[in-house]
């Protein structure tokens, strides 16, 4: 990891920390803008953290950046950070100027163009700006929209309570028209990495707060952890919580507009295969406090029941993957597994000891743990 | 200190990738010439021809010195190479024990002359080694053997038994952790040894063991006053324990953990790619076999980069065997669910024979190097939870 993005992570760490708080997030919930979250965000450059230096930005690859996105999960940070980063590293590409405040793209709408000017399910679509990428005018290229003040049809919200709102984009103001050396296959992989990353967060924390519950609470005179029922169920949901950090790490490094893509679907795929047993867990050990709305468990368990349907189920996933799989056909199966993983480009440096994920953080665990205490 | 999970992104090198050509392009003449018919868990198919001819090709043995009989390449490269040979489904057996566990061990904790004696001719697929670990009362709980050794003039005599002995039948050597002084309930990892016996010792007795598809690959095999000369202690009296679980690591977070029945999942594409075009549920469901597969060669390449740096992952090493072992388990039978609704067959064909060894040999899979609920219960005290 390169030194600007341990400092952006320790930046993002430190203000989810104290931002993303139980009261903010229940707060977002209730429909208002987290203003004091997003501004730390944009004033230390997590905003802007693809963008190249030129246009302000931290020039950090996916890889290098995604860290950050997983911090977002892991703090249930209700702000549209993975979406403004998205939505600008297209702008940038494109050559556009990037606006200062957050943006949109849409979520359900697989292809933005199929489905006409009306979009639905935006991501905090009635505060922010939509990007918009449509198919064509080749195949490796796309038509990529920006559009302000668009009609807000119908303001909505996931089941987490983060604002989905339908859009109609017709009467908006069509700020940016361009074409786009990316194709929207590419744009989606890359919503559905970023989106796999606050899941691998969402899923850790759900491992950790799980983690330090079953060390406090006690029933027959010993603390949950001493079961081995417990210790058997939350073994599993760590594997859970590994196998989709890997996921999304190997994806993060691997995508680009030429390669990766099986990698992304990959990792989405995990991640959303990961959720009902990640979740079932974290419920089960919590009882029947982690039922309740004072328990901040559902913050993460109800991100993850949505984040899992957005940029495309894991469902939507598997078959790219199986499809892909049928067209190499049996013996050419194995070959397609052992290319996944390997990046397009030069790959970076050998490991050396001590290296950690991008999408990993040390000691989340005991953090978490003296955080309660 | 707490563990942590820690997966970084790490591909293979190219000098590892590099060998895939080769090894792919020898395998696929064994195929043509019809040297062995692709099995399900190869890994316990025993062909001493076939070990042979892969240590000729100098893919036995490859990470260890060359004055052993090895070929002085990472553990990366042996890596692409185990991988290849599982998938193509080709019957390692006989050498597996000696290539993965033996040999490091010896290097690591034998005697110069029982590396010159014993390696040379493993790395040339010609000595095949057992384990004997497991005995009658103690399986997952290892510390509780009971076979012991008691010193006598130049060497100890050795009795008991073991259990589970895979190719015992078949294999010239095995190493044999036993107790060399009387157990410690207070510390009942203290006192054990590791002996390295010829199975044409006097006093061994080897029974085979018939497991539930048919096929004799485990054995009991017992020690009557079977003597064993000090030149055979492997390592030091007393430290068996830890020289038997210093580099589980290792042995957890292999290729092998996973790929098992990997012929079964390529049959089945096979299958679906010759049919017509499967519905949508049929396609997420096999995606949903090879992103979990996917993820798991990711998990245990990250694992084996760490090892291969000198780091001992055991946390994450665990993880793999776990989750590995666990979709080994599921995968036959989500691939029997999706011939179903295709119309493939289950009584005949390729995939029909896959499948069917595959569900025979799968109950071993969660068993085999221990549990996984013991597995577990080590993930659990990583979590710090015990």
């Amino acid at each position: 990891m390169t030194d600007i993005s341990n400092l952006l992570l320790d930046a993002a760490e430190r203000i989810f920390a104290d931002l993303a708080s139980t009261d903010s997030i229940n707060a977002c919930e209730q429909g208002q803008w987290p203003e004091a979250l997003w501004t730390a965000l944009e004033e230390n450059g997590l905003t802007r953290a693809l963008l190249p230096e030129e246009q302000d930005g931290s020039g950090l690859t996916l890889h290098e950046a995604i860290g950050v996105l997983r911090l977002a999960g892991y703090y249930a940070a209700p702000v549209p950070l993975a979406e403004t980063w998205l939505a600008g590293h297209a702008l940038a590409t494109a050559g556009c100027e990037i606006p200062r405040s957050g943006l949109t793209v849409p979520s359900l709408a697989l292809d933005g163009g199929g489905l006409g000017d009306h979009l639905h399910g935006v991501p905090w679509g009635r505060h922010l700006p939509v990007v918009r990428l449509i198919t064509g005018p080749t195949r490796d290229q796309s038509r990529l929209q920006l559009v302000r003040h668009a009609t807000v049809a119908r303001e909505g919200s996931n089941m987490a309570g983060e604002p989905r709102d339908d859009i109609d984009l017709s009467a908006g103001e069509t700020v940016e028209d361009t074409v786009i050396a990316w194709s929207v296959d590419y744009w989606l992989a890359l919503a559905a990495v970023m989106r796999g990353a606050q899941m691998a967060g969402a899923v850790r924390r759900c491992l950790d707060l799980a983690c330090s519950y079953a060390g406090e609470r006690k029933q027959f005179g010993r603390p949950l952890a001493k079961f081995q029922a417990i210790q058997q169920q939350l073994a599993l949901l760590a594997g859970e919580a590994a196998a989709v950090e890997t996921a999304v790490e190997t994806a993060a490094a691997t995508l680009s507009p030429d390669a990766g893509l099986l990698d992304a679907a990959v990792a989405k795929a995990r991640a959303g295969q990961a959720v009902d047993s990640a979740t079932n867990i974290a419920h089960q050990v919590h009882g029947a406090m982690g039922f309740t709305y004072e328990h901040r468990l559902h913050h993460y368990s109800r991100r993850l029941w949505s984040w899992r349907d957005d940029f495309g189920p894991e469902t939507y996933w598997n078959r790219i993957i199986a499809e892909q799989a049928l067209q190499a056909g049996g013996d050419g199966l194995w070959p397609m597994l052992t290319a996944l993983g390997r990046p397009a480009l030069p790959r970076d440096r050998p490991y050396s000891p001590g290296r950690r994920a991008a999408c990993s953080m040390p000691a989340l665990s005991t953090r978490c743990r003296s955080k309660q205490s | 200190m707490t563990q942590t999970l820690n997966f970084p992104h790490q591909p293979l090198p190219d000098s590892a990738e590099n060998l895939r050509a080769d090894i792919r392009a020898f395998l696929a003449e064994e195929r043509r010439q019809g040297s062995f018919q692709p099995a399900s868990d190869s890994w316990l198919a025993c062909d001493p021809e076939f070990s042979r001819k892969l240590g000729a090709a100098g893919w036995l043995g490859m990470t260890w010195p060359r004055k052993y009989g090895g070929a002085e390449r990472s553990a990366l490269d042996r890596y692409v190479v185990t991988e290849e040979l599982l998938c193509a489904g080709a019957p390692v057996g006989a050498h597996w024990a000696s290539d993965r566990q033996t040999g490091p061990m010896l290097l690591r904790f034998g005697t110069e002359e029982q590396r010159q004696t014993f390696m040379p001719p493993m790395a040339r697929g010609e000595c095949y080694f057992a384990l004997g670990m497991s005995e009658p009362d103690a399986g997952s709980d290892l510390a509780a053997v009971r076979t012991r050794a008691e010193r006598v003039d130049g060497g100890w005599r050795l009795n008991g038994r073991k259990i589970w002995s895979s190719y015992a039948h078949r294999a010239h050597c095995m190493v044999v952790l036993c107790r060399t002084s009387p157990r410690d309930d207070n510390d009942r990892h203290a006192g054990l040894s590791q002996l390295l016996v010829e199975m044409d010792s006097p006093g061994l007795q080897v029974r085979g063991i018939t497991n539930l598809a048919g096929v004799q690959h485990f054995n009991e095999v017992l020690f009557e006053d079977l003597f064993v000369p000090d030149s055979r202690v492997v390592g030091e009296i007393g430290n068996g324990w830890q020289q038997v679980v210093g580099e589980l690591a290792y042995e957890r977070s292999g290729p092998e953990r996973f790929l098992s029945y990997y012929g079964v999942l390529a049959e089945l594409v096979a299958n679906l790619a010759a049919g017509p075009t499967p519905d949508k549920a049929t396609l997420a469901a096999t995606g949903a076999l090879i992103s979990q597969l996917a993820s798991l060669r990711q998990m245990s390449l990250s694992v084996a980069a760490r090892l291969e740096a000198g780091e001992m992952p055991a946390l994450e090493a665990a993880l793999v065997k776990d989750l590995g072992t666990r979709f080994e388990r599921l995968l036959p039978e989500q691939a029997r669910l999706i011939a179903g609704a295709n119309e493939i067959s289950t009584h005949q064909g390729e995939f029909a024979r896959l499948l069917r060894g595959a569900i025979l040999h799968a109950p071993s899979a969660t068993l085999r190097g221990g549990t996984n609920e013991i597995l577990r219960g080590a993930i659990a005290r990583g979590l710090g939870l015990r």
